[in-house]
């Protein structure tokens, strides 16, 4: 199949002025002169893409990403070299992709599909999914400009993703959305995908690159330095960072030497002995990043600056906010260290399964004798380095810890006889009357909204259903009204169920307070049930008042009680 | 030939036939964010021009106490008539306020656009357009206005007001030619608007809009007249105060005759033309030069 983006010997040069006058003088020089120094952004890229693959690009900022989506997506030319593209591509570039502040958010539905060169009827045809998919209500037909960072990217990413383009380029916006819509995203390229979409996606989210993409290219220093699966890449990316952080840690304590100041990690001890180096091992090479659940190891090496005895290495390791989620030494899992002379080197490994949650982490290592550090300690390095451990590509669990969990089940006959005993061992005694001023409220379960005061008096709406549990009489009361939008033009059947049974039915015909009265049967007078109150139909304030009230309304109630 | 078609096609029309409805979408925005926004709307722009006029006609008139040129008295009638003075100054001065609006504006086309043109793919010609359109329908609402204004206050409105619609669009082209020409600059050199600003105020004082245009030639003798001559404002202005109130150009003496009777109308209207055509072409070309490091710059 033919490639759907060919790009061969692509270098992208950016002219930077150091004045504007400096630009003038080369205009009005003659040919040759040049006033400017060239920063290159990209340098020869070659790039070819079949259709239907995802790519991810990874690489430092700065390293020439965005540069690149832009030229694919058009909007920067490069200065040498060639790109051919086959098909429509929208991008999500940065925020918002190009919207008009003043136009409302339908317009620039418009506008951004025109500027993509769609019909007319193509656009109207993709306006409904569009806004449905960005969920922002009636903001809608309001100007871009009163919108949130989080609408934009919203009407952004529908746009880009609902108006079927044959290649997607997404450059790391997506992290500004909330959880939920990050999922929906995700959700939808994966569809796109199946649909022999090709995708171009740039994060700094090494799970999501792992998850969306089949291939991956590193852009290192404005080149293209590594293409391959987004695993292997990814490790070549760490290792990338890694030096570069070695490197940059160096030139500090070179700096730091001239002016004598405390190290960044925080150390103590009487430096009897001195710890040289922590690395974490995968595989018998250095890492920083790990994925939750692999083995690694931890290596911490000392080097003794007088003769000690028995000495003790230990590690440990804190999360995020300091605290220390795992310790251990060498005194505890019995392994007892040789005495070490002046000028020895000790090298320690701790074999670690890392069944830790993906998140920032840092190791903390010492060197000290017995049990712990507070014997004698003789060097200790607080947060010595940081590492980070991804996301599982299937992760198994969440939280903090990994835990071994398995799974079994077994089913088998219950004797339900007596359900409401069941229902009174578990909750004790019902009462026979539900207030919403007092602790008896505690007795409405699952199916109402939180309790809201109404002319200082307070009141419940029920959802579609609403569960609570009572202990009745004869007869069953409660003290319920309903929006007058709900009972309009036909009355307004709510249904009773006790115990998941049909018991009764209540019409409401009119919006003012109301007593609705049930019979009880005879066999759950006295006893504790599981009441349900339904309503045919769930009342969406934002339907009929165009407000952003979404709720899901069944009735408004203000006591329950029972004769 | 291949070289005109070459020069057509890289001017962009062609692109902007394709993006019509966009235009047309931007066009309509732009008007109702101007009128929308304000309280009396449409009321605003016309009072603006209305208050300028108002100021020149009672400047002039009153404390300076210039005279109507002969041949203005001669058409515009009575010597008190309080209105003859600012039909003469209304024929030359709105085209001139949109003008100045519309080179102020589009010089910053790019540059209040940044958003989009980094972001979205499309011909960049296209925001100096619609921002040129929305200014030409902005002065045939004025035109529209001033014509009953001719008619209230009254005076004739002759057939000479035909040529309205041709110098109208000499007028967007050279407006259109002007602004991207300003815009690319600006897109490199963030002091274009306010030397724009301060060059328009000189032009203005250097076009013959609310003086007699032999005032130049008079303190200038010799090149005096080339100098005005070489003014491209001068020869649409001239235009538009030859069919507002002069009224004395082809047609007018119909069935009479079918030359203008003097100034030369035919002729500057292929001189004005001849500017608009090089000026556009001349845009054309150098924002084709710099066309791929715009968004780089902005």
């Amino acid at each position: 199949m033919d490639p759907v983006i060919k790009i061969e010997n692509l270098s992208k040069r950016f002219r930077v002025y150091d004045k504007p006058l400096d630009r003038l003088k080369e205009w009005l020089t003659p040919r040759g002169m040049s006033y400017h120094w060239a920063f290159w952004a990209l340098q020869n890229i070659n790039l070819e893409v079949e259709p239907g693959t995802a790519l991810g690009i990874v690489g430092a900022n700065g390293a020439g990403k965005s540069t690149l989506l832009k030229i694919l997506c058009g909007t920067l030319s490069p200065t040498s070299g060639s790109i051919k593209t086959n098909g429509r591509i929208t991008g999500l570039l940065e925020l918002g992709s190009g919207f008009h502040p003043e136009f409302t958010g339908r317009q620039n539905i418009f506008l951004n599909a025109r500027l993509l060169g769609l019909s007319d009827t193509e656009i109207k045809e993709k306006v409904p999914s569009i806004i449905s998919f960005a969920e922002i209500g009636d903001f809608i037909d309001h100007p871009i400009r009163i919108y949130s960072t989080g609408m934009i990217l919203r009407l952004g990413f529908s746009i880009a993703a609902n108006i079927d383009p044959d290649i997607l380029v997404i450059d790391e916006a997506l992290a500004v959305g909330d959880a939920y819509f990050q999922q929906k995203c995700l959700r939808h390229l994966k569809t796109f995908r199946e649909n022999n979409g090709t995708l171009i996606f740039v994060s700094h989210d090494p799970g999501a690159v792992k998850l969306l993409c089949d291939e991956a290219i590193l852009l290192n220093e404005h080149q293209i330095v590594e293409r391959g699966k987004p695993e292997d890449v990814l490790n070549y990316y760490n290792a990338l960072i890694a030096r570069h952080v070695s490197d940059a840690a160096s030139f500090r304590i070179e700096k730091q030497k001239d002016k004598i100041k405390q190290p960044a990690a925080q150390r103590s001890g009487t430096f009897d002995a001195l710890l040289t180096k922590t690395d974490i091992l995968l595989e018998g090479s250095s890492t920083r990043t790990v994925v939750s659940g692999e083995n690694v190891s931890i290596n911490v090496e000392a080097i003794a600056l007088s003769d000690i005895e028995k000495p003790t290495m230990g590690i440990a390791i804190r999360d995020r906010l300091g605290y220390e989620i795992f310790a251990t030494n060498t005194y505890i899992l019995e392994k007892s260290l040789p005495d070490l002379n002046a000028g020895d080197r000790i090298n320690v490994l701790f074999n670690v399964p890392m069944n830790i949650g993906a998140g920032d982490y840092t190791v903390t290592a010492a060197i000290h004798t017995g049990m712990d550090h507070l014997d004698k300690c003789f060097d200790w390095a607080d947060k010595f380095i940081a590492f980070k451990v991804l996301p599982e590509t299937k992760a198994s669990c969440r939280g903090v810890a990994r835990l071994p969990a398995t799974v079994e089940s077994d089913i088998s006959k219950a004797d339900l006889d007596k359900p409401n005993e069941l229902l009174s061992s578990i909750f004790g005694d019902a009462p026979a009357a539900i207030n919403l001023n007092d602790d008896s409220s505690s007795w409405l379960f699952s199916g109402w909204h939180p309790i809201e005061q109404l002319d200082g008096e307070p009141v419940c709406w029920s959802k579609p259903s609403g569960t609570f549990l009572l202990k009745p009489g004869a007869k069953l009361f409660v003290e319920l009204t309903v929006n007058p939008a709900q009972c309009d033009n036909s009355t307004l059947k709510v249904s009773l169920l006790g115990n998941g049974k049909f018991l009764a039915d209540y019409e409401v015909s009119s919006s003012c307070w109301q007593q609705a009265e049930f019979e009880i049967p005879e066999d759950l007078i006295g006893k504790v049930t599981r009441f349900s109150l339904q309503t045919e139909e769930a009342f969406v304030p934002a339907k009929v008042y165009g407000t952003n009230d979404r709720r899901e309304l069944g009735v408004m109630v203000k006591k329950i009680w029972s004769v | 030939m291949k070289c005109l078609l070459k020069l057509i096609s890289k001017s962009g029309f062609v692109e902007f036939w394709h993006y019509r409805r966009l235009l047309w979408d931007l066009v309509s925005q732009d008007f109702r964010s101007r009128f929308a926004g304000s309280v009396i709307g449409v009321f605003w722009n016309v009072l603006q021009p209305a208050a300028q006029v108002f100021i020149f006609a009672v400047l002039l008139a009153k404390i300076i106490g210039s005279k109507l040129p002969e041949d203005a008295l001669q058409r515009l009638g009575k010597v008190d008539d309080p209105f003859a003075m600012s039909i003469y100054i209304c024929s030359g001065l709105l085209a001139w306020i949109v003008f100045s609006e519309t080179i102020t504006r589009t010089s910053t086309a790019f540059l209040t656009h940044r958003d989009l043109i980094k972001k979205v793919a499309f011909p960049h010609p296209l925001l100096v357009m619609y921002q040129v359109v929305s200014a030409t329908i902005t002065l045939i609402i004025m035109l529209i206005l001033f014509l009953a204004f001719i008619i209230l206050s009254g005076h004739q409105v002759g057939w000479s007001m035909l040529w309205l619609p041709v110098i109208l669009i000499i007028q967007a082209f050279f407006m259109y030619g002007f602004g991207l020409f300003l815009a690319t600059i600006t897109a490199h050199f963030r002091d274009m608007p306010q030397i724009i600003g301060i060059f328009l105020q000189l032009w203005f004082w250097l076009t013959p809009i609310v003086y007699q245009r032999d005032l130049i030639p008079r303190l200038l003798p010799g090149i005096g007249k080339t100098f005005v001559q070489l003014n491209p404002l001068y020869h649409l202005t001239n235009l538009y105060q030859n069919i507002l109130w002069k009224q004395t150009v082809w047609f007018d003496s119909l069935p009479n005759t079918f030359v203008p009777t003097q100034d030369k109308f035919l002729l500057k209207i292929v001189i004005m033309a001849g500017f608009t055509v090089v000026l556009v072409a001349a845009a054309s070309v150098f924002y084709q030069k710099l066309k791929k490091e715009l968004p780089d710059q902005i």
